[in-house]
């Protein structure tokens, strides 16, 4: 049994091709904890402490369901999870897989929108909108949209958030 | 353009503060004097009355290079020996000005005045006058803060925050310098301005008593005695002072002088802990004049804090398990620029800038937050059962997962310490449980967690600058979800910890239902 919270989910999917950047860095990730497990496998003593052993056997057990989650699993589940919309009044995104967050920032709170392309997002095509207000707490970010998209969004927020700010920060 | 007060020149002069400024002239100079074996010549009460001397002239260069003026909407500060430097405030980005006086300086009858102000970029700035006479200080933030308030009223578009009344006087008035505003018929009283301040809060020498239950007063004594226990570790005791020392550490210990011994610490950190809340915190006064609420606090030196309530977004009410035990609180607002309550904000003592009321029984503080800041009645909605059981499993489990870590490692000992931990975490989590609450009316949202460090904030609902609803997988197993308001004061976010996931949802929707209420799903 589960109860999910009754907001519905924000109109848009993130682009397609940000299920490819996490893969890339699940791969990443992946490839970085082998080399570690396997690392300390063979270049540890043998006489080593029982916890230690038994933890290491664990974490190479564990590796293989590791690379799979890291590399399949949670970047097409993220992919459906992960929406976004700009509606009338707010900015409303949710992200995560596992666990879940969603984010109401009102376009009057709104201080700043900046998009940036990372490396690996340049190559996909991709970038990301973060829109900040005086708050950490209260800023949020779409993630991996594809980059025209991207651009007319924040552009779009950009000014609607100068018609409408609110100095009440 | 004014100077600053002539008896600035006799505190520089006896805190060498003019020497340590100007150490780039001063330090050619002494070693000049030195290989010329004048310090043999005049020995060290000579050197010392030299430094003095050359510390008072520097300090009166110092004060006859430095003006300051309230012209044209701005103020301005100019200084330097050689090079002069300018600071130039617009009235409009003051945000603060704060009052402080040392010892010596109250005796001398000075104060420094520090106006804290929003650079561009939502950096902070300031401007600092030290120091001017004790009138003239008081004076002269009052004239900033009232003109501050107008040129922000008169100015055009956004900036102008919720001031609502005839601001139609003469906007950011002719140039005027605060010697010709002074006599105060020249300016008519901004809206709400009332001539002498209203008393808010008045802090009882009684509540110091209270002072060895809070952390921070406990710890800073204990630190400066380790401090000067490292000290003493680092100078080499006398031989046969230090074969004392050795014997008393190396003898076998007597058990009654060890408890003796432990009950004097014990007395000791809480005198310690005493004396430092007096010392920051004697005579704190809260008075609100017009629309500033100025603090005002300190036995040796005297500081002053002003905080505008245009800039106040809320309250939070601190009750750390040992004071709520006594029913006791601390009380601090949320100032947006001032940086979080841990953060330090501006300069010494920052964490204490946004204090309405430092100690005290919790009674006072709810009528001094509501006195100061605004009114908050309804009482706290508790959290479904779901939210217990996971305060205790959380409090719990971990723990017992380190107990049972330890047992297959075999270090049983440890494993008791694990156990016992564990124990504690039952009553721990159910008083987070107890801890738990929500409540919201037309003005206001409120939270409250914790129970080691309990405290509750109440966000005016206009500072709510965005809101994050949390949830994670074993949340969803429960029903339950996590609701943070964000606001631009404090550190930023406030958490709802483990509210029924449609209650979590309901109340962002009944807070700001333009915004969330087209979010929602309905009937469900």
């Amino acid at each position: 049994m589960t109860t999910p919270v009754p907001l519905r989910p924000p109109a848009h999917r993130v682009s397609p091709a940000a299920q490819v950047l996490w893969m890339l860095q699940g791969a990443l990730f992946s490839a970085a904890v082998a080399a570690a497990v396997l690392g300390l496998s063979v270049g540890l003593p043998d006489d080593l402490p029982r916890v230690l052993e038994v933890g290491l056997a664990v974490a190479r057990w564990l590796l293989v369901p590791l690379v799979l989650v890291a590399t399949v699993v949670e970047p097409v589940w993220r992919y459906r999870v992960h929406r976004w919309e700009v509606t009338e009044d707010a900015v409303y995104t949710l992200d995560g897989w596992l666990d879940r967050t969603w984010r109401i920032v009102p376009v009057s709170r709104i201080q700043t929108v900046d998009t940036t392309r990372g490396p690996l997002q340049q190559l996909l095509g991709l970038a990301s909108i973060s829109v900040r207000t005086a708050s950490h707490a209260g800023s949020t970010s779409i993630e991996h949209l594809d980059a025209a998209t991207a651009q007319a969004v924040a552009h779009d927020l950009g000014l609607r958030a100068n018609q409408v700010r609110d100095e009440a920060t | 353009m004014r100077r600053l007060d002539p008896r600035t020149v006799v505190a520089r002069m006896l805190t060498l503060s003019a020497l340590r400024r100007q150490w780039g002239l001063v330090v050619p100079l002494v070693a000049v004097f030195g290989l010329q074996g004048g310090f043999r010549v005049l020995g060290l009460a000579g050197v010392l009355l030299v430094l003095v001397v050359v510390s008072g002239g520097v300090g009166a260069l110092e004060w006859w290079r430095t003006t300051y003026a309230v012209d044209g909407g701005r103020l301005v500060v100019e200084r330097g020996l050689l090079s002069r430097s300018l600071t130039v405030v617009p009235l409009d980005r003051i945000r603060g000005v704060d009052v402080h006086a040392s010892a010596l300086q109250r005796l001398l009858g000075v104060a420094s005045l520090r106006v804290d102000a929003a650079a561009t970029g939502g950096k902070q700035d300031e401007a600092v006058l030290d120091a001017v006479s004790a009138e003239d200080a008081r004076e002269l933030r009052d004239v900033l803060l009232r003109q501050a308030r107008r040129a922000q009223a008169a100015a055009p578009g956004p900036a102008g925050p919720a001031f609502a009344g005839p601001a139609a006087g003469p906007a950011a008035g002719p140039a005027v310098g605060p010697a010709a505003t002074l006599p105060s018929p020249a300016v008519p009283p901004v809206p709400g301005e009332a001539v002498a301040g209203e008393v808010l809060a008045r802090f009882r020498p009684r509540w110091l008593l209270y002072a060895p239950l809070v952390g921070s007063y406990l710890l800073a004594p204990v630190a400066a005695v380790a401090a000067a226990a490292q000290l003493l570790d680092d100078v080499h005791l006398p031989l046969p002072a230090r074969r004392w020392v050795e014997d008393v550490v190396g003898s076998r210990p007597a058990w009654p002088l060890v408890v003796l011994a432990g009950l004097a610490v014990l007395v000791l950190a809480a005198a310690g802990a005493v004396a430092t809340a007096a010392v920051a915190n004697w005579g704190f006064t809260l008075t609100r004049r017009g629309g500033t609420l100025v603090a005002e606090r300190g036995l040796l030196s005297r500081r002053q804090v002003s905080l505008e309530h245009d800039r106040v977004r809320g309250y939070m009410l601190a009750e750390p398990l040992t004071l709520r035990a006594v029913g006791v609180a601390r009380l601090s607002a949320l100032v947006t620029g001032l940086g979080g309550e841990e953060g330090g904000g501006a300069g010494a003592g920052g964490s204490r800038r946004g204090q309405l009321l430092p100690l005290g029984p919790v009674g006072v503080a709810r009528a001094v937050a509501a006195a100061a800041v605004l009114r908050f009645d309804p009482p706290l909605r508790r959290h479904p059962p779901a939210a217990r059981r996971r305060r205790l499993v959380r409090a719990v489990l971990p723990w017992l997962l380190l107990a049972a870590a330890l047992a297959v490692a075999g270090l049983w000992a440890w494993v008791v310490v694990a156990a016992v931990l564990a124990a504690l975490g039952v009553p721990l989590g159910l008083d987070r449980y107890a801890g738990l609450g929500h409540a919201l009316d037309r003005h206001a949202i409120s939270v409250r967690s914790g129970s080691l460090r309990r405290r509750q904030v109440v966000l005016a609902r206009r500072g709510v600058v965005g809101w994050t609803v949390r949830q994670s997988w074993f949340q969803r197993r429960a029903g339950l979800a996590t609701v943070t308001v964000a606001t631009g004061a404090g550190t930023g976010g406030y958490d709802a910890i483990d509210l029924a996931a449609a209650d979590a949802v309901a109340l962002m929707a009944e807070a700001d239902p333009r915004r969330v209420g087209p979010l929602t799903i309905v009937g469900r």
